[in-house]
């Protein structure tokens, strides 16, 4: 192994560079894609470190063929990435179900901005985040982790990739306009300190029982050129990837392909929780929106209210459990987010009757204020807002 | 705490908020970084940088704001800046005006004319930056660079040798020395004017 490109050191970095600095710290040697505001700087970035390090950059002509580059890189063996916003996001969904349905690693980056459509092209939104979870067709898990600073784009993508290679799934950084062009402290730790998830590889040679499944539902994933005969195959297709289009094989195979993601949640969940022990109303939020939730809970703390936050930075899956039993005993919930209400029909979904869920949100433009979400609270603290059951006063 | 004149001491305040404005071209945003890495990285204060985005940046009206704090910054906006930077005119309309009472007003006096009805009772330092840039050091670009010397040596910020470093780090090779200048012709300027503070003194 020659050294590490990984930039150990302390740095004063954008949040978009941070993600493509996690990437490259995480071993990627590939990134396709097609240059988007406000997830341009990642694929700047990426252009000019990837040569330096012996990877590939490569423009290309849109977001279809920026995913379908990387998802035929990572089968080539490198750790591959793309980066994007809403308008290429949905350009590359049908491949996102390619790459679910092929079992092929690969990190994809949405800076999210004001939607539908092309929107607001240099302004923030958190619009995309049902669409990550539900925006390929048929049913299938996906992973989502959000960052909260430049600090977190550069850690979630590490293990983003750490995560695709292990499932052998896409997996989504749902970033936002605003973290990504935050400018902040950035500590890139020592190489041998970066934890690296390496993809799991054949080692028996070319044959019968080389690419067998085992207990984690996951195969080992050869490289295309190494001799293994395997189809990589979009149809429903049997484990050596040959197409079998029965009711029975496609039941067996999508159901493998949640449970392998699903049955391992609780390694998946990962929130910051603060100040929830004697909290009566609990701020559920994540990315820009979480920080500004923090900044709530403080003022509504100093002001005598018991609140608290969980901020996600996995926010597919969901972390149903956490919520339900939070839910038995909070006056209720505040989800902020800059959409009209994603991330709280999950909430309320899983809140139990009697705890009502409220969500400040927008439908983008700028960030939250402070005070928005402070009112949001007060009001759930004071029983002022809708209780599950009458949830249908929402939007 | 004040310095002179009114001017904000900012060396060791828990939280201070800065914003730097002109239009695209100016080295705005390059400034702001240059103060965010020096107290990132010397001072080892936290920092936020939020900049305007798009086609501003290319021209038009260009904005970066810095929150320096002791303690986790959350909330990553501005909300009653210590400190307004404004290189044009329209920059001065967009934030000098509206500016909260206390807060400085460092203005370029060839580029700004302020509204002296307004600045009554204000802190308005004016200094002729750009110009300073053009005939002292020959570059009109390192205007950016004067300019953060001046406001740093003014309030304290960060301190010079953490400027300095922060400027070499971002100065492109071959242009070290000219940078290191526009620091030295900074501070000195900001001397002569804290000096001439003094002399008013009864």
């Amino acid at each position: 192994m020659g050294k590490s490109p990984a930039l150990s050191g302390v740095h004063f970095m954008l949040g978009d560079v941070a993600v493509a600095e996690g990437a490259i710290a995480a071993g990627c040697t590939f990134f396709g894609g097609y240059p988007i505001t406000p997830s341009t700087e990642v694929a700047e970035r990426m252009a000019l470190r990837l040569p330096q390090i012996g990877g590939i950059f490569m423009q290309m002509e849109d977001e279809l063929a920026s995913i379908a580059a990387v998802l035929g890189a990572s089968w080539g063996g490198r750790k591959s990435m793309t980066a994007t916003s809403g308008p290429g996001f949905s350009l590359m969904m049908e491949s996102i179900g390619l790459a679910v349905m092929t079992e092929t690693p690969a990190v994809i980056c949405n800076v999210q901005r004001g939607a539908p459509s092309t929107g607001l092209p240099t302004l923030v939104a958190q619009g995309d985040m049902m669409q990550a979870r539900w925006g390929s067709h048929g049913h299938y898990q996906i992973i989502a982790l959000v960052p909260w600073s430049p600090q977190e784009c550069f850690d979630l993508t590490v293990r983003a990739f750490n995560l695709a290679e292990r499932y052998r799934t896409p997996v989504l950084i749902m970033a936002d306009a605003e973290v990504a062009h935050l400018t902040e402290r950035v500590v890139i730790p020592p190489a041998g300190e970066i934890e690296i998830w390496p993809r799991k590889r054949p080692t028996l040679p070319p044959g019968p029982g080389a690419l067998d499944l085992d207990e984690t539902l996951v195969a080992p994933m050869p490289a295309a050129g190494e001799g293994y005969r395997l189809m990589v195959e979009s149809l429903t297709h049997d484990d050596r990837g040959y197409p079998d289009t029965t009711a029975t094989t496609h039941r067996q195979l999508v159901q493998r392909l949640n449970d392998k993601i699903y049955r391992d949640r609780f390694a998946l969940y990962d929130q910051v929780e603060r100040v929830i022990d004697d909290a009566e109303v609990v701020v559920v939020s994540y990315g820009i929106s979480a920080r500004i939730s923090a900044r709530a809970v403080e003022i509504a703390r100093a002001r005598g209210i018991k609140a608290g936050l969980l901020r996600l930075r996995t926010v597919w899956p969901f972390p149903e459990e956490r919520i339900g039993e939070l839910s038995k005993r909070l006056a209720g919930f505040v989800v902020a987010e800059l959409n009209l209400g994603q991330v709280s029909r999950e909430v309320e979904r899983v809140a139990v009757d009697g705890c009502s869920v409220a969500t400040c949100g927008n439908a983008g433009g700028d960030i939250l204020h402070p005070k928005e979400i402070l009112e949001a609270i007060i009001a759930v603290d004071q029983g002022l807002a809708p209780s599950r059951s009458s949830k249908l006063a929402r939007v | 705490m004040a310095r002179a004149s009114g001017i904000p001491d900012l060396a060791a305040v828990e939280r201070a908020e800065i914003r730097l404005s002109g239009f695209g071209g100016q080295g705005i945003l390059l400034a702001g970084y240059i103060l965010g890495e020096a107290a990132t990285l010397f001072s080892k204060r936290n920092v936020v940088m939020a900049q305007s985005y798009g086609p501003e940046s290319r021209g038009g009206a260009s904005q970066v704001e810095l929150i320096l704090a002791a303690s986790e910054i959350s909330y990553p906006r501005i909300e009653s800046p210590d400190v307004v930077v404004t290189l044009s005119q329209q920059a001065y309309a967009s934030y000098g005006l509206s500016r909260p009472h206390g807060c400085l007003l460092l203005a370029d006096s060839d580029l700004v004319s302020i509204d002296r009805t307004v600045e009554e009772g204000q802190v308005t330092v004016l200094a002729p930056l750009t110009r300073w840039a053009e005939e002292r050091l020959g570059k009109r670009i390192t205007a950016n660079i004067v300019m953060l010397a001046y406001l740093c040596d003014l309030t304290g910020l960060v301190e010079a040798s953490e400027l300095e470093r922060a400027v070499a780090r971002s100065a492109p090779r071959g242009s070290e020395e000219l940078n290191r200048r526009a620091v030295e012709i900074g501070i000195e300027e900001a001397q002569t004017y804290l000096a001439s503070l003094d002399g008013d003194r009864p």
